[in-house]
């Protein structure tokens, strides 16, 4: 059971988490993401190191600072064609500066249980920004 | 730092939250219900920029409208003496992300 971190922070200082570990935390973040969704919110930059937790064990997403609404109503910030985002968490129409919907979220939720999986990035290889982004959008998963 | 070091000197931020503590996360305690809460702090450096204090408006904005358990609840944006502030619910993690890696988003508005 986690507590007084982010899942970032138990990567880097534990490694991987346990597939029941991980399931159940992730189990937790689609639950928040999708009320988020429900709302018409996309999150834009889901990854480990939004993925803090009580005291208690529980998931909490967090940072919603890139976050952005789907239909209508702009937050103000971002125009269509710029990147937000952390790279290697993004999907590929994210990379490629592309609109973006909640199933860009999926994305990123899947490349986040792979991190807590595996304990690595997906694409962590890569040496440059503009490599990870190269992959993600052009090889296979 | 300078606007960090500010807060460290402000002790009532608004009605309801107090800087007690300070770290790699800001650990404030709710004066009034006595819960601990996090306090996310905008650098002078970044402050300066308009879209990244307007970031932190958005970001209340968005939250505000969302009540999940598992969406960490944010109690109050704000500004005061050049402060931009959110006070957030406490999840232990507090809000920083120790991962060189990956630390920050791109940003590119």
């Amino acid at each position: 059971m986690p507590g007084g971190e982010s899942a970032a922070d138990h990567l880097k200082k534990v490694g991987h988490y346990s597939p029941g570990e991980a399931t159940r935390i992730m189990t937790q973040a689609c639950a928040g993401l999708s009320a988020a969704h429900k709302e018409g919110l996309i999150h834009r930059d889901m990854k480990p190191a939004n993925l803090l937790f009580t005291s208690s064990g529980i998931t909490k997403v967090s940072d919603f600072g890139v976050a952005k609404f789907m239909q209508g109503e702009s937050m103000g910030l971002t125009q269509q064609g710029q990147l937000v985002g952390t790279p290697c968490y993004m999907s590929p129409e994210q990379c490629e500066g592309k609109p973006v919907d909640a199933r860009s979220d999926v994305y990123s939720l899947g490349a986040t249980y792979f991190s807590l999986l595996v304990g690595r990035m997906p694409y962590e290889e890569e040496k440059s920004f503009i490599n990870v982004m190269h992959a993600i959008s052009m090889q296979s998963p | 730092m300078n606007g960090l070091v500010r807060a460290l000197k402000i002790t009532r931020l608004s009605e309801s939250s107090t800087l007690v503590e300070w770290g790699s996360s800001l650990k404030p305690q709710d004066t009034v219900i006595e819960r601990k809460v996090a306090i996310k702090i905008l650098h002078d450096d970044l402050a300066r920029d308009e879209s990244l204090r307007n970031r932190f408006i958005s970001e209340a904005r968005a939250v505000g409208r969302l009540n999940h358990p598992n969406v960490l609840t944010i109690h109050e944006v704000g500004t005061k003496d050049d402060l931009n502030y959110l006070v957030m619910e406490y999840a232990g993690g507090g809000i920083c992300c120790r991962s060189s890696q990956e630390s920050r988003p791109l940003f590119a508005w």
